[in-house]
C-alpha cells in the first residue's frame, strides 16, 4: 500500500509537469490566435490549442483530476466549434478564453489537499464555454476595453511568441550534448584535410600542365623528324641533314625527360592516394562515432514507458477479479525514443491478454495448487546490441488443442491438416488475424486482430517475437528489438531507368523468371510460386512511369509481403542490397503517393525510398472489382480472401483526432472510409449514398451516437444497417443504453482499441 | 527594409525616461500607442525604402524575390525526378545532405514549363518551416528597388501567376514570396 502511495505521487508530479508544458502550449497559441485571427494559419492555430486541451484532458482523466478534465472539455468544445466555423473569432471570445486558461491556470497549482477550492469559478466558465461553443457569442465583460493588443490586467507579461511553436521537444542530458559537440569539433579536422587534398590536386594540375607545355616545345620537331626517319627507313637515301638529327634528338631528349617526369607523377599519385586513404579511414571513424552519439540523443530507458504499467496491471486485474504481483526488470536500459513509442500499445497488448485470458481467477488457482496470486513481468535485457522484451505469466498458458480445433472453423488450415501438425507448428497460427481461443470478445482483449497487430509492429521495427507456452505454467512472449532506428536495409532496383530503394523488411525474396510464365487470370498477371500463385503487377505501371519499349524475355521481381498481402513487383533489375538511411522529402512534399522518402547514394544522388504498404494498396485499386489480387490455390480456397468489394464505412465522430485515428486505423485495414462531424451529418450522407456500416461516437453536438441510432432503426432502409458506439462512455448504464437503441456493438475507448475496432468491424462486414 | 527604423524614435527610449513606479496601466497604455504608432508607420511606404531582390530569369521573363527569403542559390546538379507528384514538382535534389525538394514555377503558374539546362539554378527559398527550390533559367543577379516604383501587376496578368505577385518594377515582377511559401497549393500531401 506504501508502494501504492508512492506511485500516485509520482504519477501526480509527472502530471504536474506535463500539464504545465500543455498550460504553455494553450497560452502560447491563444496569443498567436489573436495574431492570426482571420488570416489562413488561423485554422492551424485553432487546430494545435485544441490539441493542446485534448491532451491536458486526457492527462488529467488519468490522474483523477476531474476539475481540470471537464474544463479542458469545455475549452475543446469551443476549439472545435471555432475548427467547424460554427462560431467566429471576436474579441469578446478571445477575452472568455483567456479568462478560462487563468482558471485552468489556478485550478493547476491548486494541490489534492485543497480540492474543491476554485469550483465555482471553474463551473461558471465552463458554462459560457459551453454557451459560447453553441454560438452565443459572449459579451465583452465590463471593464475589459475592446483592444486586445495589451491587456493591463494580465498577472503576467504575456511570454514573446514561440518560434518553435507546435515543435515537439526532448530533454537532453548536457553530457549527451557535450560529447556530441566534442566530436563535432573534430570534424573540423576533416574539413581541413579535405582542404588539402583539394591543394594537392590543383598542383597535380599544374605539373599535367608543365608536361603539356614541355610537349608543345617538340611538338614541331615531330613532322620533320618522322618524314626523315621514314626516307632512312625506306632504304632511299642513309643520311639525315643536321637539322633532322636535331630535330630527332630533340623528341629524344624529351623521352627522357618523360620517363623520369612519370615516375615522379607516379609517386606523387601514390602518396596523395595513401594520404587520402588515411583521411577516409580517421573521417569514417569520425562520422560513425559522432553517428553513435547523436543516436544517444534519442535514447531514453524503457522505464520512462513502464512507469505507468504497474498501476494499469492493478486496476486490470481488479476488475477482472484477479490478483496479479507485477514485475518489471531491467528497465534501465536505453532505446530510441521512437522505438519506445511504438512499443507502447504492443506491450500494454501483452499484459493485458496475460491479466484477461493468461492468468486465471484466485479460486481456480488455487483448486490448481497455484499460489492465488498470479505472477506477470516485464524482464528486459540487452542482447547482442539488441534488446530483448520477455513478457511472461504463470497462468493457464495457450490451449493448443483449442487453437488447434479453431484453426480448420475459420479455415486457415484443412481439418487433416491441423491434426498431423505438431504443438510447435499450430502455434505460430496465434499470430494469424482472426485467430482467437477466447470464447468470447471482452471489451479488454479484443484478441484475433491483437497478436497480428502486435507481431506487424514488432517487425515494422526492425524487430522479432517469439512465444513459448506450457498449458497451466504459463505464456512467455519474447521480443528482441534493435535499439535504433536510423538505419534500414533496402533493395535498389532500377524502375524505367530510374533508381528506386525498397525497404528489405517487407521483401520476401527476389524473384527472376521469364516473362513467358507469366499466366493472366482474370485481367490479373499471375506467377506461380512452388504452387502458390502470386499476383505479378509491373511496378513501372504502379509509379505511373514509362513502359519499357520491349519486355527482355527475363522476368526480374521482388516478392513483396505488406501484411497478409503479398504480391510480386516486376522491376528492370534489381541491383543491390544495402545500408539505407532514410531522409523525409521536405516540407513542400508532405507526403507523397507511394513514396516514403529518399535516400543518398555514396555518389551524393537522391534515391527515392518506396512506401510499399502504399504501393500494395494501389496495385489493389488498379485491380479491377470483382478481381481477387491473388488467386489463393485450391487447398486453401477458404482462406480469408480479400473482400472482393472495398467495404465502405462511415465515421461519425466529432473529435477532429479520433476522426483522424478511425479513419487511419480503417482505411489501412482497406476500408473505404467518409466521415461525418455528428449524427445529422451523417443521417444526410446515408441517405444519398450507400454504407455497409456505420462506426459513430457517443458524445457528440446536434445528435448524438444513441439519437443516430435510434433514429436509423425507426427507418426500415436502415434497419439491418450494422451501427458500432465507440465511445469514452464507460459506464453499464451507457453500454446497455447502447444495446437498448439497437447498436450492434458498443466499444469502450481505450488505449489500444485498434483491434477490438478492426475486429468487430471485421465482424459485422 | 531596415532603413526606415532609424527615422522613428526608437520607442524604448519613452519607456526607460519615464518613472520607475509606472502603474500597470501607465505602462499599459505606452505599449498600447506604440504599437499603434508602428502600426502607422509601417502602413506609409516610406518613399526612400528599398526592396532588395535577387533576379532571376523564368523564360524569357524578369522576375525578383526578396532577399530575406533566399537562403542560398545553387547551380542545379542531379535532380531526381519525383513519380506520382504533380509536374510543377520537379524533383529532389541533394543539398549538402539533406533532400530539398525543386519546384517549377511557371508550371505552378500554368504559364509553360521551364527548361531544365545544363546551366540552370536552384533558389532556395525559406519562411519558417517551409523551404523549397525553385528552379531559374538564370540568375542575374541581387539590387535593390524603390518600394514607390512598384506598380501592381498589369490586368491583363490573369490566373495564379497575378495572385502571387506584389508588383512590377519596369520589366521586373516581383514575387510574393511570403504568400508563394504560405500557399497550400503549393504542397503535396496525397495518400494512396
Amino acid at each position: 500500500m506504501e508502494k501504492d502511495a508512492e506511485f500516485q505521487k509520482r504519477l501526480l508530479a509527472t502530471f504536474t509537469v506535463e500539464a504545465q508544458e500543455h498550460l504553455k502550449g494553450i497560452t502560447d497559441s491563444m496569443i498567436l490566435l489573436e495574431q492570426v485571427a482571420g488570416t489562413p494559419r488561423q485554422e492551424e492555430v485553432v487546430e494545435a490549442v485544441f490539441r493542446e486541451a485534448h491532451s491536458l484532458k486526457g492527462a488529467a482523466r488519468a490522474v483523477g483530476r476531474s476539475d481540470v478534465e471537464s474544463l479542458c472539455q469545455a475549452l475543446e468544445g469551443l476549439f472545435s466549434a471555432l475548427k467547424r466555423g460554427e462560431v467566429q473569432l471576436s474579441a469578446g471570445l478571445v477575452d472568455l478564453m483567456q479568462r478560462a486558461r487563468d482558471v485552468l491556470a489556478r485550478l493547476l497549482v491548486i494541490q489534492a489537499a485543497a480540492r474543491g477550492e476554485g469550483d465555482g469559478d471553474r463551473r461558471a466558465i465552463a458554462e459560457e464555454l459551453i454557451d459560447a461553443a453553441r454560438g452565443r457569442t459572449p459579451v465583452a465583460p465590463p471593464g475589459a476595453k475592446p483592444e486586445p493588443a495589451v491587456s493591463p490586467g494580465a498577472e503576467e507579461p504575456a511570454p514573446p511568441l514561440p518560434s518553435s511553436f507546435m515543435e515537439d521537444t526532448v530533454r537532453v542530458a548536457t553530457c549527451k550534448l557535450g560529447s556530441l559537440l566534442l566530436l563535432s569539433e573534430e570534424m573540423v579536422s576533416a574539413k581541413l584535410s579535405a582542404g588539402l587534398h583539394a591543394a594537392r590536386m590543383r598542383e597535380l594540375r599544374e605539373v599535367c600542365g608543365a608536361w603539356r607545355k614541355e610537349w608543345a616545345r617538340v611538338l614541331p620537331a615531330l613532322p620533320s623528324a618522322s618524314v626523315a626517319l621514314k626516307r632512312v627507313a625506306g632504304g632511299r637515301e642513309d643520311t639525315l641533314s643536321p637539322e633532322e638529327a636535331k630535330a630527332v634528338l630533340k623528341i629524344l631528349e624529351f623521352e627522357q625527360w618523360n620517363v623520369d617526369f612519370q615516375k615522379s607523377l607516379e609517386g606523387r599519385a601514390l602518396n596523395d592516394l595513401k594520404a587520402a586513404e588515411r583521411d577516409s579511414r580517421s573521417l569514417g571513424g569520425m562520422v560513425d562515432n559522432l553517428l553513435e552519439e547523436a543516436k544517444k540523443l534519442m535514447m531514453f530507458p524503457f522505464s520512462a514507458l513502464l512507469e505507468a504499467f504497474p498501476k494499469m496491471a492493478r486496476d486490470l486485474a481488479r476488475d477482472r477479479g484477479k490478483e496479479v504481483h507485477f514485475v518489471v526488470s531491467g528497465d534501465d536500459l536505453e532505446i530510441d525514443r521512437r522505438i519506445l513509442e511504438e512499443m507502447k500499445d504492443p506491450l500494454l497488448h501483452l499484459v493485458r491478454n496475460s491479466i484477461s485470458h493468461g492468468i486465471e481467477l484466485p479460486q481456480d488457482r488455487e483448486a490448481k495448487n497455484k499460489p492465488r496470486r498470479g505472477k506477470l513481468s516485464i524482464l528486459i535485457s540487452p542482447r547482442e546490441g539488441r534488446a530483448e522484451v520477455v513478457v511472461g505469466d504463470d497462468g493457464a498458458g495457450i490451449d493448443v488443442a483449442q487453437l488447434r480445433s479453431v484453426l480448420p472453423r475459420l479455415g486457415i488450415v484443412a481439418a487433416d491438416k491441423a491434426a498431423e501438425m505438431s504443438d510447435a507448428e499450430i502455434l505460430p497460427f496465434i499470430y494469424h488475424s482472426g485467430v482467437s481461443t477466447s470464447p468470447a470478445v471482452t471489451e479488454i482483449s479484443g484478441r484475433g486482430l491483437g497478436l497480428a497487430i502486435v507481431r506487424e509492429k514488432v517487425e515494422k521495427l526492425g524487430g522479432s517475437i517469439s512465444l513459448e507456452t506450457v498449458r497451466e505454467r504459463g505464456t512467455t512472449f519474447r521480443i528482441v528489438l534493435p535499439l535504433s532506428v536510423a538505419t534500414f536495409r533496402g533493395l535498389l532496383v532500377r524502375v524505367s531507368d530510374r533508381l528506386f530503394a525498397l525497404p528489405s523488411l517487407h521483401v520476401e525474396r527476389v524473384l527472376r523468371g521469364r516473362w513467358q510464365d507469366v499466366a493472366t487470370l482474370q485481367n490479373q498477371e499471375v506467377i506461380d510460386l512452388e504452387g502458390r500463385s502470386v499476383s505479378l503487377v509491373r511496378l513501372w505501371t504502379l509509379l505511373e512511369l514509362r513502359a519499357p519499349e520491349k519486355l527482355t524475355e527475363q522476368l526480374q521481381a521482388v516478392l513483396v509481403t505488406v501484411g497478409e498481402q503479398s504480391m510480386a513487383l516486376a522491376v528492370d533489375e534489381v541491383l543491390s542490397e544495402r545500408e539505407i538511411l532514410m531522409k523525409g522529402l521536405g516540407p513542400q512534399l508532405s507526403r507523397v503517393r507511394n513514396i516514403a522518402g529518399a535516400t543518398l547514394l555514396g555518389s551524393g544522388n537522391v534515391v527515392p525510398v518506396l512506401n510499399l504498404p502504399d504501393l500494395v494498396k494501389s496495385a489493389l485499386r488498379a485491380t479491377s472489382p470483382g478481381a481477387p489480387l491473388a488467386a489463393p490455390p485450391a487447398e486453401v480456397q477458404s482462406r480469408v480472401v480479400p473482400p472482393a468489394r472495398q467495404r465502405r464505412i462511415l465515421v461519425v465522430e466529432d473529435s477532429i483526432t479520433s476522426r483522424t485515428l478511425m479513419k487511419n486505423i480503417l482505411e489501412s485495414a482497406g476500408y473505404s472510409v467518409s466521415t461525418a462531424v455528428d449524427g445529422l451529418e451523417a443521417l444526410t450522407m446515408l441517405k444519398s449514398e450507400s454504407f455497409d456500416l456505420v462506426v459513430s461516437d457517443v458524445d457528440m453536438p446536434r445528435m448524438n451516437g444513441f439519437q443516430l441510432t435510434e433514429s436509423l432503426r425507426s427507418q426500415k432502409e436502415f434497419a439491418d444497417l450494422p451501427v458500432v458506439l465507440v465511445t469514452a462512455l464507460g459506464s453499464q448504464e451507457d453500454r446497455e443504453r447502447g444495446i437498448d437503441v439497437g447498436a450492434s456493438a458498443y466499444i469502450v475507448k481505450s488505449r489500444f482499441d485498434q483491434s477490438d475496432l478492426l475486429e468487430t468491424v471485421h465482424r459485422l462486414c | 527594409m531596415g532603413d526606415d527604423k532609424n527615422e522613428i524614435t526608437p520607442p524604448g527610449v519613452e519607456l526607460q525616461a519615464a518613472e520607475p513606479e509606472q502603474t500597470r496601466e501607465q505602462r499599459g497604455k505606452i505599449l498600447h500607442d506604440r504599437a499603434q504608432r508602428l502600426a502607422l508607420e509601417r502602413k506609409v511606404e516610406e518613399p526612400g525604402e528599398r526592396i532588395e531582390v535577387v533576379e532571376f530569369l523564368l523564360g524569357t521573363e524578369r522576375f525578383g524575390v526578396e532577399t530575406s527569403f533566399v537562403r542560398e542559390v545553387h547551380p542545379l546538379r542531379g535532380l531526381t525526378p519525383l513519380p506520382c507528384v504533380p509536374p510543377f514538382v520537379l524533383g529532389l535534389m541533394n543539398l549538402r545532405g539533406a533532400i530539398l525538394s525543386v519546384v517549377d514555377l511557371r508550371s505552378f503558374f500554368e504559364t509553360g514549363r521551364e527548361e531544365v539546362a545544363e546551366s540552370s539554378k536552384v533558389i532556395v527559398l525559406r519562411l519558417a518551416a517551409m523551404e523549397f527550390g525553385i528552379l531559374a533559367q538564370a540568375v542575374l543577379g541581387v539590387r535593390a528597388l524603390n518600394a514607390a516604383d512598384l506598380q501592381p501587376p498589369l490586368p491583363s496578368m490573369t490566373g495564379a501567376r497575378s495572385e502571387f505577385l506584389r508588383g512590377m518594377a519596369g520589366r521586373l515582377l516581383l514575387l510574393d514570396a511570403a504568400k508563394l511559401l504560405s500557399d497550400r497549393r503549393l504542397v503535396v500531401h496525397e495518400e494512396a
